[in-house]
């Protein structure tokens, strides 16, 4: 099996912004740098999608794979949650699941909306823990949907409960302080989870002597166990600090599954947010206008701004661009670049990744101090390793 | 039928000049962005890595032989070697450092487009080589208005066609690349409110299909119209020009 690196499945928006790319722009530099393989994982089910022909939906697929590959950091797999290969696993890891007793049937209160991108279970102790909280709103006690706008109604039905007790396996983080909240998220996962679904829902399995839907969200969080049966060991996994909890429960189901996802690192990239400096100048958070306008290596130097990995909040300002600019237009003045052919180790590779040290690097060119160029910088500056 | 045999000509180019050696083949221009307009020529971009004195005679021998006679190709020959790592050094034809924003939204035939590894341009460049069209564009057609002689087909067409594009490039000195006509006309005069009545009247107007001014009266009208939009956005870049501080203009 191939080592690989793996970002969480990225929901494809009709124009993406410069944020969604930083964890594939991760992947894809770690992957470089290391030498293992790099997988970009894409959700192309679901809420986000509906209403869209299938060429739309493939349309906006070819269009992002374009753009990461026109930024510089092109990936080497893509893997699809609609993917035919995948849909026809979840049978058996659903069988798999009844079998080690983690999935039964049981007739449970649950919560459902109108629309039915609301279902949940009633005596939910975290409703938070719902993968439907982006939909939910709270207001006078009551939960509405916020597509719908209908309150929640309560229903008794057979349904599909996945014990969400993940096993007590500690996760290496980095940067390390997301460890604890890792660990902690980990814990609290701790009530039945309701995956099978009443009115949404494109998967299908057969368990208990019935047909049952199965959650969008519930279908994808296998990824880990598909990507090993696609020839890949997911070593490496990248999320941005705001997806930990997907995380935690995409790999907790996948374990349950699989002794072979035990060593795996996580690296976290802080939340940035991409700030537009003067008026004129292009809308900084939509990645293909960027491009368009400054091309490659400026984009990749504003992205890499943004990697400061000592902070869990990061905002980078369009200015950086101009600076960008400025250090690239003296490239001449850099060493001789580093053009090491040996794979670096992860943590070299991150250290060296750092977004102080590449504010640093920009500083030094712009006054034309001298600077040795490291691999990751070559990289940045389009050249190869 | 037109992108087909483009598509073939591409194929043969690469035949001809080997795989190796070819970088990328763009196409760009109204044949890509708008070819519900019957575009009139196909804008090609064909970037090398070896050069060899008989390439023109070469490619000239493929456009021959693609018998793309209804659609002339504008075709530019460019080698890796002349394409300077920042877009602030780089021209082509008519157009200064911009034409770099506007290559990289090409579509590409063959290869990767070389262009989106060239770095910027810079906002001064960007807006000095947009200022530079502007300016050459009004005053070509100046010119055009002043001629006395006969006013062909080619020539009305042309004035119509850049009075779209002089609002292009006021989009892009704003940030914006739009490459639409209708969405071009649309954008310009919604983020620019600088237009008169019976110039955006005159903008609309343009945007239906072609129909050659019936007299000479009427030519001359259409040319009057077309030079009011042309300084229009030749007035409205000279004033974002003019605050920075290196332009000033005589008044």
């Amino acid at each position: 099996m191939k080592n690989c690196i793996v970002c969480l499945p990225l929901t494809i928006p009709s124009e993406v912004k410069t944020g969604l790319a930083l964890t594939p722009f991760v992947v894809s530099m770690v992957s470089k740098l290391t030498g293992v393989a790099s997988v970009c994982c894409v959700n192309l089910m679901g809420l986000r999608y509906e209403g869209l022909e299938a060429n739309e939906i493939a349309q906006r697929l070819e269009s992002f794979q374009k753009l990461l590959y026109r930024l510089g950091t092109p990936i080497d797999h893509y893997w699809i949650d609609s993917n035919a290969k995948h849909i026809a696993r979840l049978q058996r890891y659903c069988e798999n699941l009844v079998m080690v007793g983690e999935l039964q049937s049981r007739q449970t209160a649950t919560l459902i909306c109108k629309c039915g991108a609301v279902e949940m279970v009633a005596e939910a102790l975290h409703p938070d823990w719902s993968m439907e909280h982006k939909v939910l709103r709270r207001e006078k006690g009551n939960m509405f949907c916020v597509l719908c706008n209908m309150p929640l109604e309560a229903k008794h039905k057979l349904c599909l409960m996945l014990e969400s007790r993940f096993v007590d396996r500690a996760l290496d983080t980095f940067p390390s302080f997301y460890a604890k909240e890792v660990e902690a998220l980990r814990r609290e996962f701790s009530q039945p989870l309701l995956i099978s679904r009443q009115k949404k829902g494109d998967y299908r399995v057969s368990l208990f002597g019935k047909t049952w839907r199965l959650d969008t969200d519930f279908c994808w969080s296998l990824l880990f166990c598909s990507l090993m049966e696609d020839g890949f060991n997911p070593s490496v996994v990248v999320v941005s600090n705001r997806s930990l909890k997907p995380l935690v429960w995409s790999l907790g189901i996948s374990r349950k599954l699989s002794d072979n996802l035990q060593n795996m690192t996580v690296i976290v990239t802080p939340f940035v947010r991409f700030e537009r400096g003067k008026p004129q100048s292009p809308r900084v958070n939509m990645l293909q206008e960027l491009i368009d306008r400054y091309g490659q290596s400026p984009i990749r130097l504003l992205m890499a701004s943004g990697l400061k990995w000592d902070q869990k909040d990061v905002v980078v300002s369009s200015s950086t661009i101009f600076w960008a600019l400025k250090a690239l237009s003296r490239e001449s003045v850099t060493t001789t670049p580093d053009t090491s052919k040996v794979p670096l180790s992860l943590s070299e590779a991150l250290q060296m990744m750092g977004g102080n040290l590449v504010d640093r690097f920009v500083t030094d060119l712009r006054k034309e101090n001298r600077v040795p160029l490291s691999r990751y910088q070559n990289l940045l500056f389009g050249r190869r390793v | 039928m037109n992108r087909e045999s483009i598509q073939k000509l591409g194929g043969k180019v690469v035949s001809a000049f080997g795989a190796e050696n070819v970088v990328c083949i763009l196409l760009h221009g109204s044949l890509l962005f708008n070819p519900h307009l019957s575009p009139q020529d196909a804008d090609l971009v064909v970037v090398l890595k070896q050069k060899d004195r008989g390439d023109c005679v070469l490619l000239r021998k493929l456009i021959v032989q693609s018998r793309l006679s209804r659609l002339p190709v504008q075709l530019h020959l460019v080698y890796m070697e002349e394409i300077p790592a920042n877009a602030d050094f780089f021209s082509l034809h008519t157009c200064g450092p911009f034409f770099i924003c506007h290559l990289r939204q090409a579509e590409v035939l063959f290869g990767e487009n070389v262009f989106d590894a060239v770095s910027g341009p810079s906002d001064y460049h960007l807006q000095l080589s947009l200022l530079q069209k502007i300016q050459q564009y009004t005053f070509q057609l100046r010119n055009l208005v002043v001629k006395t002689g006969r006013i062909s087909e080619g020539e009305l067409r042309q004035a119509r066609k850049r009075s779209i594009v002089v609002l292009k490039d006021l989009l892009m000195s704003a940030g914006k690349i739009v490459q639409q006509e209708g969405e071009i006309v649309l954008e310009a005069t919604d983020h620019f409110r600088d237009f008169l009545p019976e110039e955006l009247e005159f903008l609309q107007w343009l945007l239906q299909e072609w129909i050659t001014p019936s007299s000479d009266t009427a030519t001359r009208k259409f040319l009057q119209q077309c030079l009011a939009i042309h300084e229009r956005a030749y007035d409205i870049m000279r004033k974002q020009m003019a605050k920075n501080e290196k332009c000033r203009f005589l008044s």
